[in-house]
């Protein structure tokens, strides 16, 4: 990795590190760790009202008993306090920051954790597990040794880099026009899907799911061969000679292509919960087909719209595939901050520029979740609402479905040529078919795929497991603070994946958590990326269940850990299954984190498309492209084959039969 | 309560519990002793706590203050599955990827008993419940009725020394909750075991129960018998919960005994009593209490409206004391019209004294 050439980046070599109890240097580990430890102990003496027991034996034996039973995470626990105090004793750096701000974090957690455990005991173990969760993205904040905690170095950092402003004002303003656009094709797209007596529909449906198993640059390079230099339309068509693609026009383009997806998914909800007894009231108010849909219909929608295109605004922020191979002289927050770290060296202006990035995009999150989080018209009753939906109006839906005919067609033939681009010897030049790139890829891109594959594999069922407990302690248990884990839960989808990169080759730079350039960090970037996922699915899931289907067990004598084995798991299991899929797909299909975490030995698939893309060798970029677009899809289908077969015999409709 | 001796059978003591809720005091000192055998009913409306105290002795809510006992042992802080106690739950709760055998096996299996005894157990307590034949059903595929049954024979089968139910019928239509309540009530008292029930039906708790405690804003209003609770209404609340009532302004003139003399409007009676104040009061009589006429005396009135019910008809007479309801079971003279001039005359059985007017 280049960036070890850097000259801010101390790093510690095993010799360096010997153990020297007398000589403790680092106060942060050993304090994390003892109030670990400390918490730890205290656990039997808080009861369940968070009033002390008293030393009795009968509360020894209970203690003993709801140690053993209730608190899964305890053991746990004890083992990270013992490990976080022999990372203490064994270091001997200078404070560290985001370690010190970790320690502290981390005990104040289990504090809170522990005192929680005392109201509801069982929601300990997930506990636990959200404690190490939350320690590191603490941690993470590593941008805080960039420049964050120093106010005039951000400033002048920032006013050194000239092209500040223009940056901003390119990623922002790409931002809100893909907003826009993509908004409007998600609802064209939703009410042709939604609406439409057509049999068309159901295309429209798969149409959602392309951008999941789309590795990041495909889209970007369909456009090139397209559009670019030797386009086919452009070049073999038009007979023009032009990078003009390169620049506004074409990220313009990939991210509308890339985003109008996720538009479409978030307002074909809302036009689902639409009850169709308000469009019924409005035409036996004597209102026409039209006047129903412009107000009552589309009024009902604004939320949606609202949601659609914000969402659409973090993601378009966040994006790194598409600027890196289309963004030409047209630089935009996310790939400057690339080129900082890869190019100039430079992690402090990485790091500002980052912390740009970070708050525009939190902001647009937090506008997202306090404004529209109240905002809904839908209401959620949990009976299906009778009555079918009023059919468009039918100027407006011969319109849509053309529309959206030919969109989908456009971006059929995007990948279609993706597919061809990988078979022919230099696009645009010499057409002639061949193998070349699929032998090269099997010669040199083998390893990478193994690594991406074998770390996918290992992180979607840790992303699962941990979005799943915590899932459960959000939709289970009330305690304070509730709001705020589900809040920062979902954070992580808001943060740039390029901001998460610095921040950790940042934090985990230094002894003990000395991690980059080791799998370990890319599979904990892949868990903290993905998480909103597993907890998603696994709110969604474990809502429809009846709470006393649990307490029932438990009255039945079972334990905490056994009701969750047979009650809670077989009920659940569809949304587990997603969720290790959806999970392992987008480990697959990541970059922006990545990009900074891979080493020599740990190189990742879309990292060699990335290279390949950049040094013009579109054929091997897209031919790698075309396996990872295969890989996906089977994962996929995979799902829907064993989701599809549970939901035949049962599924969860009978979940509570309440 | 049964004379039939249950070595299972345990008296539950609750000792000054209570449970608070943020600010609400959902649960107020609440002190009750449940006999072995016995069946005590919970009522009250929603929110009186009855609820939140079954599930303190369940263990699924945690005591906020006092001591539960369950036979010799305290289990106040004991967590659910290591209190020997069971529930049918009001949505029944059955696991819905279990089979019906296996839902009621789900316990034993937890408790690692042998297959034989595990199958043994379930077909004789799905014979018990009148439910033979069904195992291999998935509960999806039962009527209401029928999941009802393998709850409580789910529960049955672990052989508890307490039997809870929360509202175990309020899913049911009126028929067969009329049904299953009394197949409930044979069955407690065929196999002998304490049982909490709890509802806000009144007509189920005085058909079901020993006794009943009447719950009000989280603390206990009256604990008695049905008929005592019917017969002598400690406060108003009760009188109100349980059965209809009229609640008049009267006279009392004297107390002795156990006796009061009172007067209403025009009428002059002598009622059981509790001690109370000489001086004016409220009394409660019951509807099916009073006789209503055309002639002779008593309090006056006009027949504001009428409802006919088959067996009985309900009047609003209204009086100079205010609007009084009258059920008249035996319809001597027909059914009255509206309009008609009345006098009402008070039975002592069906008249109580409240404290103050």
């Amino acid at each position: 990795m280049r960036r070890e050439a850097s000259p801010n980046v101390s790093r510690l070599t095993p010799h360096d590190l010997r153990c020297d109890v007398t000589a403790v240097r680092n106060p942060a580990c050993l304090v994390g760790g003892l109030g670990l430890l400390l918490t730890t102990a205290a656990v039997p003496f808080i009861a369940r009202e968070g009033q002390a027991f008293g030393l009795g034996r009968a509360h020894l034996r209970l203690t003993a008993l709801a140690l053993a039973d209730q608190f899964p995470g305890f053991w746990l626990l004890a083992a990270l306090a013992v490990a976080w105090v022999a990372a203490g004793l064994l270091q001997e750096e200078r404070p560290h920051g985001p370690a010190l701000w970790g320690g502290v974090a981390g005990c104040l957690l289990v504090v809170w954790l522990t005192w929680m455990a005392g109201v509801k005991p069982y929601a300990f173990g997930p506990g636990a597990v959200l404690a190490l969760a939350i320690c590191l993205v603490v941690l993470a904040s590593g941008l805080s040794r960039g420049a964050g905690l120093r106010p005039a170095l951000f400033v002048d950092t920032l006013r050194n880099y000239k092209a500040f402003w223009r940056v901003l004002g390119n990623s922002l303003g790409l931002a809100v026009f893909v907003g826009v656009i993509s908004t409007l094709i998600g609802l064209a797209f939703a009410l042709a899907a939604t609406r439409s007596r057509s049999r068309i529909t159901v295309l429209l449906r798969s149409f959602s799911l392309l951008p999941l198993i789309t590795p990041p640059f495909v889209v970007g390079l369909a456009i090139i061969l397209l559009f670019g230099l030797q386009g086919f339309i452009t070049s073999t068509l038009l007979g023009l000679k032009t990078r003009g693609i390169f620049g506004f026009p074409g990220l313009a383009l990939a991210q509308t292509l890339s985003f109008a997806p996720v538009a479409f998914l978030v307002i074909a909800s809302v036009v689902e919960s639409v009850n169709p007894a308000l469009e019924e009231a409005s035409l036996t108010l004597r209102a026409g087909p039209w006047e129903t849909f412009r107000k009552v219909t589309l009024p009902l929608l604004r939320p949606g719209l609202a949601n659609a295109f914000l969402l659409t605004i973090i993601e378009s922020l966040a994006d790194f595939g598409n600027p890196i191979v289309l963004g030409g002289e047209f630089e935009v927050l996310s790939t400057e901050i690339y080129f900082s770290i890869i190019g100039r060296f430079d992690q402090t202006l990485a790091a500002s520029l980052g912390i740009v990035l970070l708050a525009f995009s939190l902001a647009t999150f937090l506008l997202q979740q306090c404004w529209l989080g109240e905002r809904s018209y839908v209401t959620v009753t949990g009976k299906p609402p009778s009555g079918k939906p009023m059919p468009l109006p039918r100027g407006l839906e011969i319109g849509l479905l053309s529309f959206c005919a030919a969109w989908c067609v456009f971006t059929l033939a995007l990948y279609l040529f993706v597919i061809y681009g990988g078979f022919v010897e230099i696009w645009g030049i010499n057409n002639a078919f061949t193998l070349r790139h699929y032998r090269q890829l099997l010669r040199d891109g083998m390893d990478a795929l193994n690594t991406t594959l074998i770390l996918a594999g290992i992180s979607s069922p840790l992303t699962a497991a941990v979005g799943i407990l915590l899932a459960y302690l959000v939709v289970r248990h009330q305690f304070p603070g509730r709001g705020a884990l589900e809040f920062t839960s979902m954070l992580s989808f808001a943060v740039p994946g390029t901001v998460i990169g610095i921040g950790y080759i940042m934090a985990f730079n230094q002894s003990p958590f000395l991690l980059t350039g080791t799998a370990t960090i890319l599979v904990i970037s892949f868990v903290f990326r993905n998480m909103p996922v597993g907890i998603r699915s696994g709110i969604a899931a474990l809502a429809q269940i009846d709470r006393a289907l649990e307490e029932a067990s438990v009255t039945l004598r079972a334990s905490f850990a056994t009701t969750i084995r047979r009650i809670v798991l077989p009920l659940i299991r569809p949304a587990i299954i997603s969720a290790l899929v959806f999970s392992f797909v987008r480990s697959v299909t990541a970059i922006s984190a990545v990009v900074f975490l891979v080493s020599a030995k740990w190189q990742l698939s879309t990292k060699v498309i990335l290279d390949q893309a950049e040094n013009g060798r579109y054929g091997l970029a897209t031919s790698y492209s075309t396996v990872l677009i295969v890989i996906m899809a089977l994962a996929i289908a995979l799902m829907y084959l064993l989701v599809g077969k549970r939901a035949a015999a049962g599924g969860l409709e009978g979940g509570g039969l309440a | 309560m049964t004379g039939q001796a249950n070595p299972q059978a345990a008296r539950v003591v609750l000792e000054q519990v209570s449970k608070r809720f943020g600010q609400t005091l959902a649960v107020d000192q609440v002190s009750l002793a449940i006999e072995p055998g016995e069946l005590v009913t919970l009522l009250g409306p929603s929110g009186c706590g009855k609820t939140t105290t079954l599930r303190m002795v369940a263990g699924l809510e945690t005591v906020g203050g006092g001591r539960i006992f369950i036979g010799d042992a305290e289990v106040t802080h004991l967590p659910p599955n290591a209190r020997d106690v069971t529930m049918v739950f009001q949505s029944y709760a059955l696991f819905p990827h279990l089979s019906v055998f296996e839902n009621v096996a789900y316990g034993l299996r937890v408790l690692k008993r042998s297959e034989a005894e595990v199958q043994q157990a379930v077909r004789n307590v799905l014979a018990l419940v009148g439910m033979p034949g069904l195992e291999g059903r998935s509960p999806s595929a039962l009527s209401g009725g029928q999941q009802q049954r393998v709850a409580v024979a789910r529960a049955l089968v672990m052989q508890p020394k307490v039997l809870l139910f929360d509202e175990p019928l309020s899913n049911l239509d009126a028929k067969l909750r009329k049904r299953m309540r009394e197949e409930i009530r044979l069955l407690q008292q065929r196999l002998g075991i304490t049982a909490i029930y709890v509802t806000h039906d009144q007509a189920e708790a005085l058909a079901i129960s020993d006794r009943i405690v009447v719950m009000d804003r989280g603390r206990t209003s009256q604990i008695g018998s049905p008929l005592e609770l019917y017969k002598a209404p400690a406060n108003r609340f009760v009188a109100e919960f349980i059965g209809e009532a009229n609640f008049l302004p009267a006279q009392l003139e004297s107390v002795a005994d156990g006796w009061a003399g009172i007067r209403i409007g025009p009428q002059r009676l002598r009622v059981q009593s509790r001690p109370l104040a000489v001086g004016p009061v409220t009394v409660l009589a019951r509807p099916e209490a009073i006789r209503i006429q055309t002639g002779g005396e008593g309090l006056a009135g006009t027949i504001q409206k009428v409802s006919y019910l088959g067996s009985s008809a309900d009047y609003t007479v209204e009086t100079d004391l205010g609007s009084v309801l009258v059920t008249d079971y035996a319809m001597p003279g027909g059914v009255l019209s509206a309009g008609t001039a009345v006098r009402l005359e008070f039975l002592p059985h069906g008249v109580v004294p409240l404290s103050g007017p």
